[in-house]
């Protein structure tokens, strides 16, 4: 029985050639996303974890200039590598230096938070080298081989980047400890770093308590794997959850492709299957026999596509590798492997054998007749405003033919819409971008630029921005700290703003800007955590003092989950704002400055000794790490949600090969057939561009919302509306590039033959 | 008589698996106005294959048609496609309804696709429906009627445009005999009002129906027979099949 049915199911395949090379093409691409998919999600998901177990990650990390070595057989300590001196070194560059931590290690990479190298290699030895870490790295846009001046200048203690590495610390850089010993002095002493495992990961808070309780902060310090997961999943959490719904749209879109390519392909065998009967198959004969054909061409297909998939995956993995900072995972896996064969084959059986079964059941005459008229008969809606509209006749035929079989019409609108969906996304993610890099206050940063003075002193730091002040409109100073509620486990990062603040308002969403000492305007978070309203009084500790303000209002604040709180410097007692971090200057710009000639000549100007940052680049940094995976994301669903639509119109063309020839026996031009096909394709292409506007925008919103919760509600901008219109003559084209194939296929139906055998 | 239909030395040859296989052999045909010609033979003779030729659904390998004193036989797909709505009217063995289509649309059809505004195209069909018999079927979907009442449809589908030609294949093949009675005195109602048919089948009683039959064997005419006024059914079909014989 087996033998014949292999032997059935292959004889039917060869019998309808083009038939089963489109649905091997469908399922291989089916394969291909689902493969891609999986990579994308399983290198979305849980970046720490990730990181941790590439690097085998310390449970506990103890920073400082005490006595290290210790604590490295403290009780519940399993295993310590270092301690290892760390040192703070500014980087001399263009248009702004910056500064990195660098680790002194040995010849080997250490055992414990072992740097996982992305790029180039380890540390030879050799003075002057430095692997980098990877976040730095793709920030400041550095590559293997470049060389980085350490200030203050010295030729000798230039640093070559000979490798890019992960690890899943807070992202120290690695030198030989030769080479450190032999930077400048000048730099940062930040003390030396204990890596420890401990015998109870779970245990590592109770360490870290501890440490605090018995040392003082500025003598050693600890934090631990729950810290670096936290500073990995703040750092990643936009990009995992874009990464996620993209990957289960991706899936969501597999799942119709093989269900309307499978399914409508045994609703077209209905006549075969009562045939098969007559010629005295059973009805589970029927459904093995489908299902035996079905998997031969699933087989060989998922195998394609995988491989497929696999050497697509780097296309979409080394982009999300570089956003999330962690190690690029290989696409060849087994998850992936099992994804894109055993899931395709899977849903393939499934689909198959429903609809199988279940057309097995129909008596043999029934069967045969169904085989023609698996069409819908019911009056389609859209046919009759096709007619209302006075359409011509070859359109409101297509129409009507597009809802001719109604469940893989709406399969296909709903891949499509799905697509159309994550289009409206990608555009309101840009629109959004847009706003906040054109209106800076978005980001709680109302000023194109902020200036680090650094070791440049306040009269020399107001000289230089006074030599621009025919460029700069106002200035204003911050300083900021990190206070306390008291009674409260919530910290605040508190900002004293002094100067021109007034001139370029923070963006209040709720309440008034500041007007004065005493008053404060907070971020959404800190409303929520200490369940505070504006118009509340807010009691901070910051550095000694004690501050009694009022909250004015709430504004839009991206940076620590919005708790932070900003006043007018004259709040603060002058002794305790002296212990406040160092002052930063904000500019804000006349209309037509230019941001970064401003920042050239103040860094020139300072001989290099002034830090200057323009505020919208990072915003534009964070748009341009986006771009690839939400576009790449794009054109994926795109490409499936054409494959769906080309299926429909294939399967339905091949269904009614019977009705489009009569089409043409009762005077339907080639012309007017492709019409025809073409019109129903567009028709279905545009319910889908409804649908998927009208249900992407809500899912973008409550993305955003999610991503952010502090700032997200006030952020999210719908796309601009001519970039949604243009959705429909963007959608007319490629419908019409789908509909090219199965409409000409339509067009060369010659009644003769289709009509001959009845 | 004006002439409607002229062939001339018509022939189709098919290729399969690069064997030649003769359906028609050399078929000259003369139909004129008003006249209803039965094709009649066994199956396989090529009867079918002459209709389609005929209709322009299929290509001469060689010889002419001419349709109202035109050459048509080297006419394009759309050229044909254009004569068709005006000139030829099918009628089917399966009648070949658009399932998806009521059978009002599918009688419209062609009527709107030659250019008939809406209101034109449903007064005509409402005319032939209500002649037909089967004027409240108009709303209904071909699946939910009869054989007999799917076939008057076809023949009202392929009337609504009067075209110069009405091409029937074996238009009583697929239906009980009292339906073959009821379309076959349809046929011959519209012939008497003028209406030129051509009608191809292998049954005698129904190629009886016609003012001529043509016999056909092997892809060429064998014999023609024209038929007296003497309409009884029974003396005429066996005069038919001592012919076939």
């Amino acid at each position: 029985m087996a033998r014949l049915l292999v032997r059935t199911a292959l004889a039917n395949l060869r019998s309808r050639p083009l038939q089963t090379v489109l649905v091997g093409l469908i399922l291989a691409a089916a394969s291909a996303t689902l493969a891609l998919a999986v990579s994308l999600r399983a290198g979305a998901a849980d970046p720490y974890e990730k990181i941790a177990r590439a690097t085998n990650a310390a449970d506990v990390h103890v920073v400082g200039r005490g006595d290290l070595a210790a604590l490295a057989h403290a009780p519940g300590v399993k295993a310590a590598e270092g301690p290892f001196r760390l040192l703070g070194v500014r980087i001399r560059s263009r248009p702004t230096n910056y500064d990195i931590v660098v680790e002194g290690v040995g010849a080997r990479p250490p055992r414990i938070d072992r740097p996982k190298l992305t790029d180039g290699r380890w540390l030879s030895g050799a003075p002057g080298e430095l692997v980098l870490d990877r976040p730095t790295a793709r920030r400041r846009g550095i590559h293997v081989g470049q060389r980085l001046a350490v200030l203050p200048r010295d030729p000798r203690t230039a640093l070559t980047v000979v490798g890019i590495a992960v690890s899943a610390g807070r992202g120290p850089s690695w030198v030989s400890a030769g080479t450190l010993a032999a930077l400048p002095p000048g730099n940062d002493p930040m003390g030396r770093v204990l890596e420890l495992q401990l015998t109870d990961r779970g245990a590592s808070r109770a360490f870290v308590d501890d440490v605090r309780r018995r040392y003082a902060p500025e003598q050693l310090n600890a934090y631990d794997w729950r810290d670096d997961r936290q500073e990995v999943t703040d750092r990643t959490s936009t990009s995992s959850v874009v990464l996620g719904s993209a990957s289960l749209a991706a899936l969501l879109a597999v799942g119709f492709i093989i269900a309307n390519a499978i399914g409508g392909r045994i609703l077209a065998s209905r006549r075969d299957i009562g045939l098969l009967k007559a010629a005295g198959f059973t009805p589970g004969g029927v459904t093995a026999l489908f299902v035996v054909e079905n998997l031969v061409v699933a087989g060989a297909a998922s195998l394609v596509g995988t491989a497929v998939g696999i050497a697509l995956s780097p296309l979409l993995l080394e982009p999300t590798a570089s956003l999330m900072g962690t190690a690029t995972p290989s696409g060849l896996r087994a998850v992936t492997v099992a994804a894109g064969v055993l899931g395709v084959v899977a849903v393939v059986c499934l689909f198959t054998a429903l609809p199988a079964w279940r057309a097995g059941r129909l008596g043999v005459l029934e069967a045969i007749a169904l085989g023609r008229t698996s069409v819908s008969t019911k009056p389609s809606r859209a046919a009759r405003v096709a007619v209302a509209l006075r359409l011509p006749p070859a359109v409101v035929l297509g129409v009507k033919d597009a809802f001719a079989n109604r469940s893989r019409a709406a399969m296909t609108i709903a891949s499509l819409a799905l697509t159309m969906g994550t289009v409206i996304m990608a555009l309101g993610t840009e629109a959004t971008y847009r706003r906040v890099i054109q209106d800076s206050s978005l980001r709680a940063k109302p000023y194109e630029l902020m200036v680090d003075a650094n070791d440049v002193s306040p009269a020399h730091t107001r000289s230089l921005l006074g030599a621009q002040s025919a460029k700069v409109a106002g200035t204003a100073t911050v300083v900021g700290t990190t206070a306390s509620v008291p009674g409260s486990p919530v910290d605040v990062w508190a900002r004293a703003l002094g100067g021109d603040y007034q001139r370029r308002p923070y963006a209040v969403r709720d309440g008034r800007m500041i007007a004065g000492p005493g008053e404060a305007i907070v971020g959404r978070g800190l409303l929520d955590a200490l369940g505070l309203h504006v118009g509340d009084r807010l009691p901070l500790e910051a550095d000694g003092a004690r501050l009694d303000l009022r909250i004015v209002g709430r504004y839009v604040e991206p940076d620590n989950d919005g708790r932070t709180a900003i006043f007018d410097r004259r709040s603060v007692p002058p002794a305790a704002l002296a212990r406040f971090g160092p002052v930063q200057y904000e500019l804000q710009l006349h209309r037509r400055s230019d941001a970064h000639a401003v920042q050239a000549a103040l860094v020139r100007s300072s001989g290099g000794q002034m830090d200057v940052e323009v505020t919208e680049d990072g915003v534009r940094q964070e748009r341009s790490d986006l771009r690839p995976v939400v576009y790449g994301t794009d054109a994926v669903l795109l490409a499936i949600g054409l494959v769906n639509l080309l299926t429909t119109l294939l399967l339905g063309i091949r269904e009614r090969v019977r009705d489009f020839a009569i089409f043409k026996v009762v005077g339907l031009t080639p012309r007017q057939v492709l019409a025809a096909v073409t019109s129903g394709g567009t028709l279905l292409a545009s319910i889908a561009v409804v649908a998927g506007i009208a249900t992407g925008l809500p899912i973008f919103h409550a993305l955003v919302t999610v991503t952010n919760p502090s700032d997200g509600p006030d952020l999210v901008t719908a796309p601009t509306w001519w970039w949604v219109v243009l959705m429909f003559p963007a959608t007319l084209v490629f419908t019409t590039l789908a509909s090219v194939l199965p409409a000409r296929r339509a067009a060369a139906i010659r009644p003769a033959e289709a009509l001959r055998y009845e | 008589m004006e002439q409607v239909l002229v062939t001339k030395g018509l022939e189709r040859t098919y290729e399969t698996d690069g064997i030649a296989v003769a359906a028609l052999r050399g078929i000259d045909l003369v139909v004129a106005e008003g006249e209803f010609v039965s094709v009649m033979g066994p199956s396989g003779c090529g009867k079918s294959t002459l209709l389609h030729l005929l209709g322009g659904l299929d290509r001469p390998s060689a010889g002419e048609v001419h349709l109202g004193g035109r050459r048509v036989d080297e006419l394009s797909e759309t050229a044909w496609a254009l004569l068709r709505r005006r000139q030829v009217g099918f009628v089917f063995q399966f009648f070949n309804l658009i399932a998806n289509l009521t059978i009002a649309d599918n009688i419209e059809l062609p009527g709107l696709l030659a250019g008939l505004s809406p209101r034109e195209a449903r007064s005509r069909r409402r005319e032939l429906l209500d002649d037909l018999g089967i004027g409240e079927l108009a709303a209904s979907v071909p699946s939910r009627v009869s054989g007999g009442q799917q076939q008057r449809v076809a023949i009202a589908r392929a009337l609504i445009n009067r075209p110069a030609l009405l091409l029937a294949d074996e238009p009583t093949g697929n239906l009980d005999s009292q339906s073959s009675r009821e379309v076959l005195g349809l046929l011959r109602r519209h012939h008497e009002r003028g209406q030129t048919i051509v009608l191809v089948t292998h049954d005698a009683r129904v190629a009886s129906a016609a003012d001529r039959v043509i016999h056909m064997r092997d892809g060429l005419i064998s014999e023609e027979t024209l038929l007296s006024g003497d309409r009884d059914p029974g003396a005429l079909a066996t005069q038919m099949l001592r012919l076939e014989v």
